[in-house]
């Protein structure tokens, strides 16, 4: 009786020892290190992918609609309504997410947030914002999007992307980065008509660098046919003209609120609809 | 005992027959060799003998009781890919259990490595199946507060934001648990000098996670809850 006592014992243990590795092994991702362990799994350098993808697609058209969206923060469940509501319209070329894509620069919230998006069908690309620069954020935003400053072109628009969290920069950094700007004015003016300029934190908000704000601006104006500057952060809807001189910033809302700029762009000329849903 | 005996007869012999001369009184007399003395006093001079030696004792007791009982080996658990360190078993039950984990996390996708520090509690409100040679525990709780250690991260923004611009930490998160243990128990003539191995895993959520329940109704599993997995030593 003992022994059979003994036999079964054995292999309950054999068993529970077995089920337990395959439990853990079904759950590799449940692992955390830390908050901030910067592991990233699954696609990386997705700003330079999707800029290709924009490229191709925008190549032979003349309007171009895109969607200006910004500061999701941890909100996966209106993330998640919004790639729905932008997968419903077949009409937006693509989405610029102007930041703060994670509440506390979690490598877990960056990669959640990039699932989410993941499924929208047109191609987007991220910018940097201040939380997202918080602990290890800035490594695996660089690791996940990219260089923070990047420009492309669709359409003969250029869209100059830049950060300028200067906050989060103090003395590390050129934020937000002159020499690219200068670089950007003279690349490739023969490729398109018309500029736009996407930040995180617009110029005279607290947070921005402001000693460098006449310059910054001097330099925005020097863009080739500047339509626009779009920035978000500031958790409300606006539109701008920061320095009265007729270049409007437009700024959205949160995501929390549900909201999101369409712009509709053609040569020279621009329309904006801010739409909450 | 013997030192009991041999501290008593010292006194008698050294102490007492000093005092019999001061002390004279009309209470019971005691007689050792040539010298007499107050019962009561005699009765004194060895309570407070023995308290002392008892103090002494307690003090040894005490070093042996700071001297930590296990060793915990973790694996994950938001406090670095692996931590280890000393822990302590207290309560009447032995029901609590308090230790401090030193973790490493690697360089991974950032620019440098990270150290943690750990303070962790735990509560095994019960032991179910409590056998001879093993003894499973499906449920025990507690809560771990672990800080990691770089120049990235803050207690207490500093003081280029403006004020009260993040009201969080990012180097300290506060984390609750349940958890699941199977203990070894060795018998007393082993090579290692081990009681008892415990092989447990919980799972923890942590104050960041908190918040993004709060503020997300449809979140999955596992972007709620964390796991990890670990090892307890126990010495003899």
């Amino acid at each position: 009786m003992k022994k059979i006592g003994y036999k079964v014992y054995f292999l309950l243990r054999n068993l529970m020892f077995v089920s337990c590795v395959f439990v853990f092994m079904g759950c590799n991702d449940m692992f955390d290190y830390s908050p901030y362990d910067a592991v990233v799994t699954g696609k990386t350098n997705i700003n330079a992918e999707n800029i290709k993808k924009i490229e191709n697609k925008c190549r032979n058209k003349d309007t171009i609609r895109v969607v200006f969206c910004g500061d999701t923060q941890g909100r996966y469940d209106a993330t998640n309504d919004f790639v729905d509501e932008i997968n419903k319209r077949k009409d937006v070329d693509f989405v610029v997410h102007l930041g703060d894509i994670s509440d506390f620069g979690t490598t877990n919230e960056y990669l959640y947030q990039r699932d989410i998006l993941e499924r929208l069908n047109c191609p987007y690309v991220v910018l940097l914002g201040n939380h997202d620069c918080l602990g290890t954020g800035f490594h695996v935003y660089k690791k996940l999007f990219g260089n923070p400053n990047f420009s492309f072109i669709a359409a003969g628009i250029k869209f100059v992307c830049l950060n300028t969290n200067a906050m989060e920069f103090l003395n590390t950094d050129s934020v937000p980065n002159l020499s690219f700007m200068k670089h950007e004015v003279v690349k490739d003016t023969s490729l398109y008509t018309n500029t736009v300029v996407c930040m995180h934190i617009p110029p005279h908000n607290p947070e921005f660098n402001n000693n460098l704000d006449e310059v910054f601006h001097s330099y925005v104006k020097s863009f080739k046919g500047i339509l626009f500057c779009t920035a978000a952060h500031e958790h409300h809807l606006a539109e701008k003209d920061v320095f009265s001189d007729g270049i409007i910033y437009y700024i959205t809302d949160c995501m929390r609120r549900k909201q999101y700029n369409l712009m509709t762009i053609t040569k020279n000329n621009y329309t904006y609809e801010a739409i909450y849903f | 005992m013997k030192r009991y005996i041999f501290r008593l007869i010292l006194m008698f012999v050294v102490v007492f027959p000093l005092h019999s001369f001061s002390q004279q009184g009309n209470d019971t007399m005691i007689v050792i060799g040539n010298s007499t003395m107050k019962i009561d006093t005699v009765r004194n001079l060895f309570n407070k003998k023995v308290a002392m030696i008892k103090q002494e004792d307690r003090q040894r007791n005490y070093y042996q009781g700071i001297r930590p009982e296990q060793l915990w080996v973790h694996y994950a658990g938001n406090m670095g890919m692996f931590s280890f360190g000393p822990a302590w078993d207290w309560g009447k039950k032995r029901q609590f259990e308090t230790g401090f984990l030193l973790g490493y996390i690697p360089k991974f996708s950032s620019d440098s490595p990270k150290m943690t520090l750990t303070f962790k509690f735990n509560y095994i409100p019960y032991k179910f199946l409590d056998g001879e040679k093993i003894s499973y525990t499906p449920f025990y709780t507690g809560f771990y507060t672990s800080t990691v250690f770089g120049h990235e991260f803050w207690t207490y923004q500093s003081q280029d934001y403006p004020k009260k611009y993040y009201h969080f930490s990012t180097n300290t998160r506060w984390n609750i648990f349940v958890g699941q243990q199977i203990s070894h128990i060795f018998s007393q003539n082993k090579i290692l000098p081990l009681r008892r191995v415990t092989y447990f895993s919980e799972l923890s959520t942590d104050d960041y996670r908190l918040r993004h329940i709060a503020v997300n109704r449809k979140m999955k599993f596992k972007e709620m809850f964390t796991l990890s997995l670990g090892l307890r030593f126990e010495r003899p």
